[in-house]
């Protein structure tokens, strides 16, 4: 491993830190594919490293999403119920896949990363999704949906904000559909469990991203656990690439603040689909 | 609703502060590894140390096995989480998330055995 690969992990880590966290999506979307096709790595690797990398960016920011109320935490301990038995069957899985395989899924992931981010719209403002909710958790209670109702105070709107539980056997559904997907292809998972907590389950926005970020932390450890039992995980190429996206998750938090956030996903989503070509040329061994 | 979040804001306070302290725990690991990677030289792609060799390894200053307690340490994280909410719901005596917890610790306990093989 030389002295260049190793800035080059730490730029890669980098980027996507601050990626991830000016736009709100794992930075697996851009890891694995930028070790894959600019650094040459084995898939595998790839994702065994980028696993690694998830688990450092989501317990950074699920330790500021918790200090501030926003997690759900038992919503996040039930869904991990399902998404961690998927994340062991997609970490087994992996293994009994081609790369070339692997690097087609990736291209589809891609495509629709790509799709979802150039389609958003500014988010719409909570007041609007959670008028009048006053959901008041009820630990007494046997229904599991009010035992999950949550609230935290927003300071962009100064007042607290409550909202209800609701479709747990569709979250659980998308917990083992994210788990899967984490373990194979070195994703948080985010992508799939942002959209089901917020528009299925009831969730406002802040909260869902926040309870997705702690249940990243945990299915990317399981991931990257499975990844390390099958000699996936590689120090030096996982300590730069810790380090770079550690920093520039910092960083990203300053960018998401001072620039349009909607021109950069269009910009990235562009990058995103171009990528998503190479990984697909890379399958057919073209590349 | 107060009392509901005066209960949760320890599982809160203890799950945020323990995130911070592993992070910033192995990311001064990663740190010194590559440091001594810096002032020694890089000597190719090496795999992760075996847990028996680790405290030797350590003790010598090998730079692949610090990394490697340090990529270990940030493993270990997320699944710390999940003991505080064990603590805090058997304190509270809440037996439906505490039996959930256990089921995610179980899970969790059996994929880090098995990459501890």
């Amino acid at each position: 491993m030389t002295e260049v690969s190793l800035w080059a992990l730490g730029g890669i880590g980098l980027v996507a830190g601050l990626l991830g966290s000016a736009l709100g999506v794992g930075g697996g979307a851009f890891i694995v594919p930028m070790l894959t096709l600019a650094l040459n790595l084995p898939i595998h690797i790839a994702i065994g490293s980028s696993l690694v990398a998830i688990v450092a960016t989501s317990c950074t920011a699920t330790s500021v999403y918790t200090k501030n109320r926003l997690t759900n935490l038992k919503l996040g301990l039930l869904l991990e119920t399902a998404a961690t038995p998927g994340a062991i069957i997609g970490g087994f899985i992996v293994v009994l896949l081609a790369s070339s395989v692997l690097n087609a899924l990736f291209g589809v992931v891609l495509i629709y990363v790509a799709y979802t981010m150039a389609v958003s719209q500014p988010a719409i403002a909570e007041d609007s999704r959670h008028k009048g909710n006053s959901a008041k958790p009820d630990n007494t209670s046997t229904n599991l949906s009010n035992r999950l109702a949550g609230s935290y105070y927003d300071q962009s709107m100064s007042k607290v904000v409550t909202y209800k539980v609701s479709h747990i056997p569709q979250g659980l559904g998308s917990g083992f559909l994210a788990g899967t997907l984490s373990s194979l292809l070195g994703i948080g998972g985010g992508i799939v469990q942002v959209p089901i907590l917020n528009l299925v389950m009831g969730l406002p926005m802040k909260a869902a991203i926040a309870t997705s970020s702690f249940m990243i932390a945990i299915t990317a450890t399981v991931g990257a656990l499975i990844h390390y039992y099958h000699g996936n995980v590689y120090p030096i190429i996982v300590a730069p690439l810790v380090i770079g996206v550690f920093l520039g998750a910092r960083a990203g938090t300053e960018l998401a603040q001072r620039t349009r956030g909607i021109l950069l996903k269009r910009i990235f989503a562009g990058f995103l689909f171009i990528t998503a070509i190479l990984m697909f040329l890379k399958a057919a061994n073209i590349i | 609703m107060r009392d509901d979040n005066l209960k949760h804001s320890h599982l809160n306070n203890w799950s945020s502060l323990s995130l911070k302290l592993g992070v910033a725990i192995s990311l001064i690991l990663v740190i010194i590894g590559l440091i001594l990677i810096g002032t020694t030289g890089a000597k190719g792609v090496e795999p992760i140390v075996p847990l028996n060799q680790l405290p030797q390894e350590i003790l010598a200053l090998n730079a692949i096995a610090i990394i490697t307690t340090g990529i270990l340490i940030l493993l270990l994280t997320p699944i710390l989480q999940v003991v505080i909410a064990i603590v805090t719901f058997s304190r509270d005596r809440d037996k439906l998330y505490l039996g959930i917890s256990l089921t995610l610790l179980c899970i969790l306990a059996s994929s880090l055995l098995l990459a501890l093989m």
